[in-house]
Order: C-alpha cells, then sequence, then structure tokens
C-alpha cells in the first residue's frame, strides 16, 4: 500500500542504529538535495502546478500553523491501529511457536491481509464501523503482517544452544517460548515495530479517502482538489516528517527500554521458513501449504460474511463469486473481464517488480562495494520508505505520465525500497572466513563481491522478493485505481462507484490468489536453494 | 426570539471544536452540562459527535429530559448574547437569525429537548464544502431539529459510495450523483431517489479560456482528463452526442485540475462549481459548456433513502424531518450564498482550510443549480415527470436501464403538501 508498509526490510536494527551514527553525511545529502529542489523549482517547473520550491512548502507549513488538529486526529487514529494490529500480530506469532502447524495458516493470513488492497476493502469497512474504527482498522492491518513476519523470524531466531538446553532440564515448548524465544524475538520484533509505525500513519491516511472532517489525508485531498500545491507538499511533508518520527521514535523507546542488549541468535534463520519449523508434523508439500492456505482464506471469508451480519448486497459469499466467475449466466464474460484486467495489472506489477529489483539489486552491490555510498544514500532510503504513496502518485504521474511509464515507476518505488534493504542486509551476513578465503588468495574486493557476496546474497533476494511481489501488486493496483486507466485497480474504482460488488469481490479474489501463488512459489524456491546449498 | 435564537445555535454545534462562536459555546457547553448531567465531549469528530449525543439521552434522569422552561431559555440566551457580542462574532448569522426568527418561534422548546430527538445520519457525497451548505444551515440554524432530528452529518470522500451506507442502515438519507444510485439499485440496494438538490447536473466540461472546448464536437481529437467516478457518466454522454470514444484521448485523472492547467489535458470532465473556480483563482481562466445542454439532461445531487423505509411510519418521519431541515436550509443559501460560504469556510469545513473567495463563488454559481423555475414552482429539490424522464433516457444511453419507479417525490409532498408551492 505504502513505501513504509513493505516488510522485506532485514529485520535487524543495524539500518536503525547506524541511522543516528551518520550525522554528516546525512546531513550533506539532505542539503544538497534541498538546494537541488529549489533550483528546480524555480527553473524547470516554474509556472506549472507540480514542484513548489522547499521555501515556499515551508512558509505554507508554517502558515497552516503545521496542521496539528489534523495530524493529531491522524495519530490518534494511527496509534490504535498501530497497538492493535501489532497486539494481534505478535499473539499470533507466539501461537505459532506452541503450535507450528499453524505456522503456515497464519502466515497466508498476514500474507492475505496484505495482499487485499486497502482501498478495496476500505468500503466494506465504513459500512461495518464508523468513520474513526473504520480507520483504525485500515492502519490495523496495514501494520499486522509486517510485525507477524518480523516476529515470527524473531521467535525462531533463539540459539539452538540454549533452546536445547532448555529441553535438556525438562522444559517444554511452552518453556521455550517463555525463557529464550521471547528474549531472542527482542531484536527482531523492535525493527518490525519500527517499521510498522509509520504503515500505521499511512493506513489511517488513505482511510481519510473515505472522508472525514480532519486528518492529514482530509487536507491534503481538499488541498489538492483545491490546486493548493505547496500546501499538498507541506502536508505530505508533516506527514513524511511525523512518519519518520514514528519511526526513530519507537526506534528511541526500545533503545531505552534496551531491546537491542545482544542476544545470542541464530543468524541463519531471519526470515526463511526455517526448515525445523515443522518439527513433529509431516513436512507438508507444496500443494498441501497451498491447499491449506485456500481453506483459510475461505474461512475468514465466511467468517467475515457471518459475524459482519450485512446483507448479500455488500458481501458476496464465496459461492457468489463462484457463480459469478464460473456459473453464472454471465460467468464467461466476467470471467474474461477480470482475467484480462488482472493481467493488465499484472503487466504493469511485473515491469515495476523487475525495474525496482534490478535498480535495488545494483543499488545494494554499490553500497556493498562502498562505505561511503552506503552512508549517504541509506539515510534517503529510510525517509522514502515514510514518503505517504498517496501523495506521490500524482506528482509521479505528472512527471512521467498516467500510462506504463508512471505506473510502472510507482510500481517499482514499492519494490525498490524494501528489497534494498533486504538484500543489503543479506550481503553484509555472511561467513567471515568465506571472504577471508578470497582476501588470503589474493582475490579483489571485486572477488569478493562475485564469489561471496552475491551468492550469499541471493537468499535475501527470495526474502525480498516474498514481500516485494505482492508489494508490486499492490502498488499496480494503487496506481490504477488513482491514476491509469485500465487494470484491475481502476475496475474496482469503478465496481466501488457504481455499486458492482460481485465485480470488487471477484477482483479482490483474484489480486489474493495471484499474491498468495507468487509468496508461495517463492518460499518454496527459497526453501530448496538454501538446502540445496547449505546457507 | 433573537436570543433564543443565538442559543439554538450554540446548542447545535456545542461540539464542532473550532466555531465561530467559540467563546459562546464554550458556555453553551457548560450550560448543557450542567443540565444535562453529562460532561461534553469537544471532539469534532462526527462519530464522538454522535456517542456524545446518545450518551445524552441514555444518562438525563427522565425530569430533565422535559423541555426547558422558557425561562431557564431566555437566561441561557441572555448570558450568550453577551458572550457573542463581546467576542464581536459573525454578524451574518445574526442577521440571519433575526430574519429567520418568524418562521421558529415554535422551535425554541422542540429544540432545546433535543435529547428525546431520534438521532440521524446524514451522508454527504464529499468533504464539508460549501456543496453541502443547505445542511449546515439546517444544523446551525436548528432546522433538523425543528422538524424533529437530530442530524449528523457524514461526510464523504472520494473513494466512498455513500449508497451503501445508506443501504446499510448506517445513514438514514445520502447525498449522491445520479448514476451510480441507479446503478446500486439496479444491483440490489434497497432505495429510493426521493429529491434532486441540483435540478441539472453541474457536470461540465472544462477547458483553458485560451483554448476553449465550446461543444462536444471541439473534444474530437483532444485529450480530455476523465476521472475514475466519471466514467459512467463520460461514456453515455459521448453516445448521447454520437461520438466514438475512439476519436478522444482519454486521459483518466485524479480529482485535482492539476493537468488541465499544465496543459497535459485540453479538457477536464469537472463540477461546473468546482474546478472552473479553483482554476481561475489561480489565474487560469477556463471555459466550461455543461453535459446538461447538450443532450444529457441529469439532475444530480439527489437524495437517497432505503425504499422499505418510507413504508415505516416512524422512519417516514424522521426521513421527512431531515429533507423538511434539507429545504428550508437551502432556501437560506439561495437567499444568501455569502454566508453559506463562510458557514463552510469558518464553521463546518473550517479544518479543511476552504478558501472564502473560491467558496463564495461556488455558492452563487451554485444556486442556479438548485434553483429554477420548476423548484419556484412545486418546492426545492421536486423532481418534475420531464427532469425524471429526461434523466432515465440520458441514463439509458449508457445503457444504465433507470426506471420512474426509483424516484419519488412523495417525501416532498407530504413537505410541501401537495408539491404546489403556489
Amino acid at each position: 500500500m505504502t513505501l513504509s508498509t513493505q516488510a522485506g526490510e532485514a529485520f535487524s536494527s543495524k539500518n536503525v542504529l547506524s541511522f543516528f551514527g551518520r550525522r554528516k553525511e546525512s546531513a550533506i545529502v539532505f542539503v544538497v538535495f534541498l538546494a537541488l529542489w529549489e533550483l528546480l523549482a524555480v527553473t524547470v517547473f516554474k509556472g506549472r502546478f507540480v514542484v513548489p520550491a522547499p521555501s515556499n512548502v515551508l512558509a505554507t507549513a508554517w502558515r497552516d500553523g503545521f496542521y496539528i488538529s489534523d495530524l493529531a486526529r491522524t495519530l490518534s487514529e494511527a496509534s490504535l491501529g498501530w497497538l492493535i494490529g501489532n497486539g494481534i500480530a505478535i499473539l499470533l506469532a507466539a501461537l505459532c511457536l506452541v503450535f507450528p502447524r499453524l505456522e503456515a495458516a497464519l502466515l497466508s493470513l498476514g500474507v492475505m491481509t496484505y495482499a487485499v488492497p486497502t482501498v478495496a476493502i476500505g468500503p466494506i469497512l465504513f459500512i461495518i464501523q464508523d468513520p474513526f474504527s473504520a480507520k483504525v482498522t485500515m492502519s490495523a492491518l496495514s501494520v499486522f503482517f509486517v510485525t507477524l513476519i518480523a516476529a515470527v523470524a524473531g521467535l525462531r531466531s533463539a540459539s539452538k544452544t540454549s533452546l536445547e538446553l532448555t529441553s535438556v532440564f525438562g522444559g517444554g515448548k511452552w518453556d521455550m517460548l517463555r525463557r529464550v524465544r521471547i528474549r531472542a524475538s527482542i531484536p527482531a520484533l523492535t525493527t518490525g515495530l519500527c517499521i510498522s509505525a509509520p504503515a500505521a500513519i499511512l493506513g489511517a491516511v488513505i482511510g481519510d479517502y473515505f472522508g472525514g472532517q480532519n486528518g492529514l489525508g482530509v487536507i491534503m485531498l481538499q488541498a489538492q482538489e483545491q490546486l493548493s500545491v505547496s500546501r499538498t507538499w507541506a502536508i505530505a511533508l508533516v506527514t513524511t516528517l511525523v512518519s519518520g518520527l514514528a519511526y526513530a521514535g519507537t526506534a528511541g523507546l526500545a533503545k531505552i527500554f534496551g531491546a537491542w542488549t545482544s542476544v545470542e541468535t541464530d543468524n541463519q534463520s531471519d526470515l526463511s521458513e526455517s526448515p525445523n519449523s515443522n518439527i513433529g508434523s509431516k513436512p507438508l508439500t507444496f500443494l498441501g501449504k497451498f491447499m491449506l492456505q485456500i481453506a483459510i482464506a475461505l474461512g475468514v471469508w465466511y467468517g467475515v460474511v457471518t459475524v459482519s451480519g450485512l446483507g448479500s448486497y455488500f458481501l458476496k459469499t464465496p459461492q457468489a463469486v463462484w457463480t459469478y466467475l464460473f456459473v453464472g449466466p454471465q460467468a464467461s464474460s466476467n470471467l474474461t473481464s477480470v482475467l484480462s484486467s488482472l493481467s493488465t495489472t499484472l503487466f504493469h506489477a511485473g515491469m515495476g517488480w523487475l525495474v525496482g529489483s534490478i535498480l535495488a539489486i545494483s543499488g545494494a552491490i554499490l553500497m556493498s562495494s562502498s562505505s561511503t555510498i552506503t552512508k549517504a544514500v541509506m539515510p534517503l532510503v529510510l525517509v522514502a520508505r515514510s514518503v505517504p504513496l498517496v501523495a506521490m502518485t500524482p506528482l509521479i504521474a505528472l512527471l512521467l505520465g498516467r500510462g506504463l511509464v508512471g505506473i510502472t515507476a510507482i510500481s517499482a518505488l514499492v519494490t525498490l525500497v524494501p528489497t534494498l534493504v533486504t538484500i543489503v542486509d543479506g550481503l553484509k551476513k555472511l561467513p567471515t572466513a568465506a571472504l577471508n578465503i578470497v582476501t588470503c588468495s589474493g582475490g579483489s574486493n571485486f572477488d569478493a563481491l562475485i564469489k561471496v557476496r552475491l551468492f550469499y546474497g541471493l537468499p535475501a533476494v527470495f526474502t525480498a522478493a516474498k514481500i516485494s511481489m505482492p508489494g508490486a501488486i499492490l502498488g499496480a493496483v494503487l496506481a490504477e485505481w488513482l491514476v491509469a486507466g485500465s487494470g484491475i485497480g481502476h475496475i474496482m474504482a469503478y465496481d466501488v462507484v457504481g455499486s458492482n460488488f460481485a465485480n470488487l469481490w471477484a477482483s479482490i479474489v483474484a489480486i489474493v490468489v495471484v499474491s498468495l501463488t507468487l509468496y508461495s512459489v517463492v518460499s518454496s524456491a527459497e526453501r530448496l536453494f538454501r538446502k540445496r546449498f547449505a546457507i | 426570539m433573537k436570543l433564543a435564537l443565538i442559543t439554538i445555535i450554540v446548542d447545535k454545534r456545542r461540539n464542532e471544536e473550532e466555531s465561530l462562536l467559540a467563546d459562546p459555546r464554550t458556555e453553551g457547553e457548560k450550560e448543557d452540562s450542567k443540565i444535562n448531567g453529562v460532561s461534553s465531549g469537544t471532539n469534532a469528530d462526527t462519530s464522538s459527535r454522535e456517542r456524545f449525543f446518545s450518551n445524552v439521552r441514555q444518562t438525563t434522569p427522565p425530569l430533565l429530559r422535559e423541555p426547558m422552561s422558557r425561562r431557564q431559555l431566555l437566561g441561557r440566551g441572555v448570558k450568550l448574547a453577551g458572550a457573542v457580542a463581546l467576542a464581536g462574532a459573525i454578524p451574518e448569522i445574526l442577521a440571519a437569525c433575526g430574519s429567520g426568527a418568524s418562521a421558529s418561534s415554535s422551535s425554541s422548546a422542540a429544540a432545546s429537548s433535543s435529547s428525546a430527538l431520534p438521532n440521524v445520519n446524514l451522508q454527504l457525497v464529499y468533504l464539508e464544502n460549501v456543496q453541502f451548505a443547505g445542511s449546515f444551515f439546517a444544523e446551525v440554524k436548528g432546522y433538523y431539529k425543528d422538524a424533529g432530528v437530530n442530524v449528523t452529518l457524514l461526510p464523504g470522500g472520494p473513494n466512498l459510495a455513500p449508497e451503501p451506507i445508506v443501504q446499510s442502515g448506517r445513514a438514514l438519507v445520502g447525498i449522491t450523483h445520479t448514476a451510480e444510485a441507479v446503478q446500486a439499485i439496479i444491483n440490489g440496494a434497497d432505495l429510493k431517489i426521493i429529491g434532486a438538490g441540483f435540478q441539472k447536473s453541474p457536470t461540465c466540461i472544462a477547458s483553458r479560456a485560451s483554448a476553449p472546448i465550446r461543444n462536444p464536437q471541439e473534444m474530437i481529437g483532444k485529450k480530455i482528463g476523465v476521472s475514475a467516478s466519471n466514467e459512467p457518466i463520460w461514456t453515455s454522454f459521448l453516445k448521447a452526442n454520437n461520438i466514438s470514444a475512439s476519436e478522444i484521448d482519454v486521459v483518466t485523472v485524479g480529482f485535482d485540475p492539476t493537468p488541465l492547467a499544465t496543459g497535459e489535458i485540453d479538457g477536464l470532465v469537472a463540477f461546473y462549481t468546482n474546478e472552473p473556480i479553483v482554476l481561475r483563482l489561480k489565474g487560469v481562466p477556463t471555459y466550461a459548456f455543461l453535459l446538461n445542454d447538450f443532450n444529457y439532461p441529469m439532475v444530480d445531487d439527489i437524495y437517497i433513502c432505503k425504499a422499505s423505509n418510507l413504508s415505516d411510519a416512524k422512519l417516514r418521519k424522521q426521513i421527512i424531518g431531515v429533507m423538511t431541515g434539507e429545504s428550508r436550509g437551502w432556501s437560506d443559501v439561495i437567499a444568501n450564498p455569502d454566508e453559506a460560504a463562510a458557514l463552510a469556510v469558518n464553521v463546518f469545513g473550517k479544518s479543511l482550510k476552504l478558501n472564502l473567495e473560491q467558496q463564495k463563488l461556488d455558492a452563487q454559481e451554485q444556486n442556479q443549480f438548485v434553483a429554477d423555475s420548476t423548484t419556484a414552482k412545486h418546492g426545492l429539490f421536486w423532481m418534475t415527470p420531464e427532469v425524471i424522464d429526461g434523466t432515465i433516457r440520458s441514463l439509458a444511453i449508457g445503457n444504465v436501464d433507470a426506471k420512474p419507479s426509483m424516484f419519488t417525490n412523495e417525501i416532498l409532498d407530504a413537505i410541501y403538501h401537495g408539491g404546489n408551492k403556489a
């Protein structure tokens, strides 16, 4: 949904810590960036209603009082959403470890909440709940998956020695969880909580697109409609700043509480589905797992239909969608139209993912070979993660057009940041022994990169892909919803205004099925790869 | 009477955090708190407003639910009037209160016992700007309460469809666009169109005045921006004028008119009362023609409610109450668009930082859509058979199969007693 909802970052605390440690380089990059912006604004973009000068933006923000009341409103929604979403995610993650059989099911539930575009279920939420609660829910949904993955990875990162020790002393799974895993999970979990802070804010901002009296999204909408370009930017800036502060603040709090005292962990299994997660149960085959995911999806779906108590007018049951797509009177034309818009979206997303991944990998390689580049670029990457995509989309569309290029750019942006961070982290995590061998045999840094780093960095590419593939689809859907005239996102926007709920549900199903499939395929590929090369 | 009315104003907006009547309103809140025995929330959020009122209902002891005595009311009024004078607050509203006094002389008692009135929601189709000024007047001046309902306005947004909100019962009445409402009914929603806020649709094709597009034929070969929500109207409008979609370079746009200003597009499907004015104030003069004037007659900003509610005596009364408030509110807008703009900018849309100049122009232009010879004869929102027929024919072009039975004047009939003002 947003740049920041990406869970693909390596769940380590290093990025955050180093962010504070790189003040000088960051400051230089920041100043250069501002100067360039000012220059462009008064030259290239002069007279166009696109890019106001930063000085102008700052003056507007100052005049408008930095949107304090709207900020307070959005933050109250976001903080509640953050608490609820993260609370549920952590509980479920803990449950995963006590009952490993649940893991596949819960993770697919997580992927589902991640893959369903918030813009698409917003209309339903606003029927079931009052506007405030609906925005809290949207905010909670935006953080759930990020933290679930982080918490599962963290809880699993406990060192084998500690676990075995607990076992030897007669401790069961429960004791392992209580005495070892929770301690071990803290670093990864903290990063998850940090990342989800801006994600929660952006979830609430998107909620504002469904109406409201105040809130950052509400005033951003009004500013855009009134063509108050500098105000639009000022609000985007304030949102970004606050998102960044929420990130840093969470990190700071965690530091105060000593969350980053070193814990003995197993580096091996940070984000991968560890091979021992199925201990005591027969490993599920790929197909079995996939079927399980479908079953869970259907279960949740029926649950929502039953619990909400809404009529069949809004909430279509799985049968209704089945009828709509496969057996009804116009089934074949319905199916064709859903599939054709889906394929357009997948093309957009695929292009975006490809461009984003290539940029990310090249960036990661550059950064791994020069610490100066890393120091200079990383803070910008962290800031980029906090920029509300909703605010960026119209700008990107204006600069790059509303066709394939614009949509690809948006989709690529969604892919780029998490992939970059994950791979940079993956490249760092390699056996020193392997590097030493290259160096001792007279190999250059370049040799080390080619022969060792890339090989060991490959799993990180898989890890990133698990998240960035659904992310790219989501980015494409949002871009289509907001700016493009094609694709499933465009069709869904059309469905909402025309109350064509059957097609809306069918489209959501199509997106979720594709995202789940991609996630499962990449997970399996990743597992195979790790097994084969024993990394 | 003036004093009593000030009380009502204060009463209505007691939960609005940032009102022009800031000081007196705080007084009013304190008073209300004492009287009702609850502490009042000052959150501007609609839901908490809603919650607040339901609190009042539940916690007010039976004795206090009695209408306030005239003396109490006047006493409050005096205090408040003093406060207003001290604060030097909006003279327009006070003046309006004076002029409207005769109409609501019997209403003070009803308004003061507002805790006993049913709470209903009115779902707007967009954010609270001057497009809904009639509702603002109705709330501020107590027209809804006079008509026996406590109305909470629910602001909409670009991604919100009011039809499901009304269908689900979350709102009793909704303001929405015609094609969307009809589409919802076709898709199984149990809704009825009970009035037309705009006798003709303000949907227009706006172009830069330096390169004007004066009629549908001139769109051929040009780049026209259409937002996703305007798609259905756009498609049928082309058919109505025998233009094939392939003859025009259609660009999907968002909700802001920037692309027209920058020249990215030549024309924009817009709202006559919105984008052209915004652009004009930005120094980009525009030309605009109404779709309504080129083979595409259509009512707009229509009121919808659940069809089944019309046969429920209690709910029907509430719907009549909402529409009575709307009717009186819009009469005020027509009489005084500048004041309507001030209300939108300073009270309801305060946090939106609306531009007063723009809202004033908007309100002035908007009135031509609300009031015309039809409404002069039958009353505001009235839908004549000709108007309904034109709308149905326009919709039919886009294969939207509207039926006369989807429209009903029965609520307006009950308000205007026969739909003949004269």
